[in-house]
């Protein structure tokens, strides 16, 4: 067993330990309960595609939240509108999302720091106003219904069904993350965002690599507004604002900018942090700017940053040098 | 249509220009002076107008004691703003710099949202209710006040740059501290008295807009386009800002006007997009090399 514990390492085992609870004690706990986990992985994926983009290739955005509103649109457009089949619904979307995530690529390209945060807040403003304004295709102000698909002539209206559904997703999202982020592309993304000029001289293509990584974290991002409507059930354009996309910033920050594990536990915390601080629901965006400027100061690498540190406490001494060392490479 | 109507659009459009060319100023002085961009410059308006409103419902101050009252406490806000807040960003890397100060502006936003709700309030203005009549048209006093305000702000932030000894250490600071500190300029006091001026022109302009548009936690919005005014200026010169920003309003309001509200919600993205593609440095502003 411990030989077994040294070869997957902590994060390993955490990981596994997160994925059984997730799965197992789920059927035990109330239908509020699936519904937040529902939510909270949907963020995870959201929180991951903005990782690829701000944490990997280095890229401000402030849209995040406006390709969740596209595949979430574009999904409830051709599921509830077209009548196609919703397991080709949700990819449509999360495709449409993806062309809008290369057509702002191109003007993106040319802008860096400052200026590319202005133009994402544009972008998310145009968004807005286009969703407002277009009523009978996004029912406007008003929001639309977004009703649970079936598989295999079951309707997932349960909570915990869709909820099962919505974790295989997240699996497939967090896997292909991983390795694309281990593979040559992650790799050329990181080197743009450590210095763009030697990655030029590198070889790497960088102009094709920014516009990969915008298709990229809209894709993931798209997907997750596609199930979001579904799993919500209505949406309006005012769950994709800028709080919204504040918030997916503050999940990447807290969890660990760069690293998809740290993606995934910073928007799974606080998505069930505001459920605990009910009372407190008011003041929401007051915490959450208060945990933002609190985890940049104390832990500018979020909590990943902060595992190598804590496992070198609990594992034994010679391992824990080496997982120290090998996680303070990957996450960069 | 009348000759009147055009004029009333002129006047909106360049009041309104008038409150982005105030938001862009503020943005483009501090940025300048300090290296950080605000962007929570917006939800400033917002404090600078509730502080009015406050100051309104509290005392029975006449307008003009508010005005002034407003302006120099948000002076004050400006030099801690830019103690806790900015002084610390200085060195941090952009990425940073955005999240940080976006998270403050939503933390004002809500804080502002929680004491008065989602009201939409105003504050009573001698102009508001006045109209100024030239021949067949008349135009409210209230877009003039703007209007004026806005140019004032300008030629006397250009004389104080040009002329005054604060003014040109704020320039000499711009360009670079060091040599700045060399010279004997005091930078961190000039850094504090950017700010103090950067949140004093916020909050003139939520002052400036509330009898038009109402004080609401909203208002902040205002902040993208006085983005767009100052990057079409070339993030670089006073009138370039202004000048820009009194565009982007009678564009966007003859637009509103007469192609419908897509279209005026749409007009400053496009232009902020168009105008970094082909002129990156603004319609005004000279290239700048880039150190690698």
């Amino acid at each position: 067993m411990s030989k077994l514990l040294r070869t997957v390492g902590p994060v390993g085992v955490m990981s596994i330990a997160a994925l059984v609870i997730s799965i197992a004690i789920q059927p035990w706990l109330g239908s509020y309960f699936h519904y937040i986990g529902m939510l909270a992985l949907i963020n995870a994926i959201a929180a991951i595609g903005l990782n690829i983009l701000t944490g990997s290739a280095g890229q401000i955005s402030l849209c995040n939240s406006s390709f969740m509103a596209i595949g979430a649109y574009a999904t409830t457009y051709f599921y509830t509108q077209m009548g196609l089949v919703y397991w080709l619904s949700l990819p449509l979307g999360a495709l449409i999302a993806a062309v809008c995530g290369f057509l702002l690529g191109f003007p993106a390209l040319r802008l860096r720091g400052f200026y590319l945060a202005v133009v994402t807040l544009g972008f998310l403003e145009l968004t807005q106003v286009l969703v407002e304004q277009l009523p009978d295709i996004t029912g406007g102000v008003r929001g639309i219904a977004s009703p649970r698909p079936y598989l295999f002539h079951y309707k997932l209206s349960n909570d915990l069904a869709f909820y099962y559904v919505v974790l295989a997703i997240t699996l497939v999202v967090i896997f292909t993350a991983v390795s694309l982020l281990r593979s040559p592309t992650g790799r050329a993304f990181n080197a743009i965002r450590n210095n763009e000029a030697v990655a030029q001289t590198l070889g790497i293509p960088v102009a094709r690599m920014k516009i990969q990584a915008f298709v990229l974290s809209a894709l993931y991002a798209g997907l997750a507004g596609g199930l979001y409507s579904t799993a919500v059930g209505f949406i309006d354009p005012l769950e994709f604002g800028l709080g919204t996309s504040v918030r997916h910033v503050i999940y990447i920050v807290v969890g660990g900018v760069g690293s998809v594990g740290g993606s995934v536990v910073g928007a799974v915390l606080l998505t069930f942090l505001p459920e605990l601080l009910r009372s407190f629901k008011e003041y929401n965006d007051f915490v959450f700017g208060g945990i933002l400027l609190v985890s940049l100061i104390a832990m500018p690498r979020g909590l990943a940053g902060l595992l190598p540190k804590i496992t070198a406490h609990f594992w034994s001494r010679s391992k824990s040098a080496d997982a120290a060392g090998v996680a303070a490479k990957v996450v960069p | 249509m009348p000759i009147g109507v055009y004029a009333q659009l002129l006047a909106g459009g360049l009041s309104t220009g008038s409150i982005y060319a105030l938001v862009g100023l503020g943005l483009m002085l501090a940025y300048k002076g300090t290296g950080v961009l605000n962007f929570a410059q917006g939800e400033l308006v917002t404090l600078g107008a509730y502080t009015a409103l406050f100051l309104s419902l509290t005392t029975s101050l006449p307008y003009w004691a508010i005005f002034i009252l407003t302006v120099l406490l948000a002076g004050v806000i400006g030099v801690v703003f830019e103690r806790l807040l900015v002084r610390p960003l200085m060195l941090a890397p952009e990425f940073t710099v955005v999240v940080a100060t976006l998270a403050v502006g939503l933390m004002i936003k809500d804080a502002l949202r929680i004491a008065w709700q989602e009201t939409v309030s105003s504050i009573p203005s001698p102009f508001a209710d006045v109209s100024v009549r030239l021949g067949d048209i008349s135009i409210n006093a209230q877009y003039l006040w703007v209007t004026f305000c806005a140019l004032a702000i300008m030629g006397i932030l250009a004389l104080f740059f040009r002329n005054n000894l604060a003014g040109k250490a704020m320039r000499a600071v711009a360009q670079n501290q060091t040599a700045a500190r060399l010279m004997g300029i005091r930078v961190n006091r000039v850094f504090s008295a950017t700010f103090a001026l950067s949140t004093a022109i916020a909050a003139l302009a939520g002052i400036l807009i509330a009898p038009i548009h109402g004080i609401e936690p909203e208002m902040g919005n205002v902040l993208i386009k006085g983005f767009v005014a100052a990057v079409l200026g070339g993030f670089n010169s006073l009138v370039g800002c202004v000048i820009a920003a009194f565009m982007l309003g009678v564009i966007e309001t003859f637009g509103g006007a007469f192609f419908g509200g897509l279209f005026k919600d749409v007009t400053a993205f496009a232009l902020l997009i168009l105008v970094l593609l082909v002129r990156p440095n603004g319609l005004f502003g000279s290239a700048e090399a880039r150190r690698v």
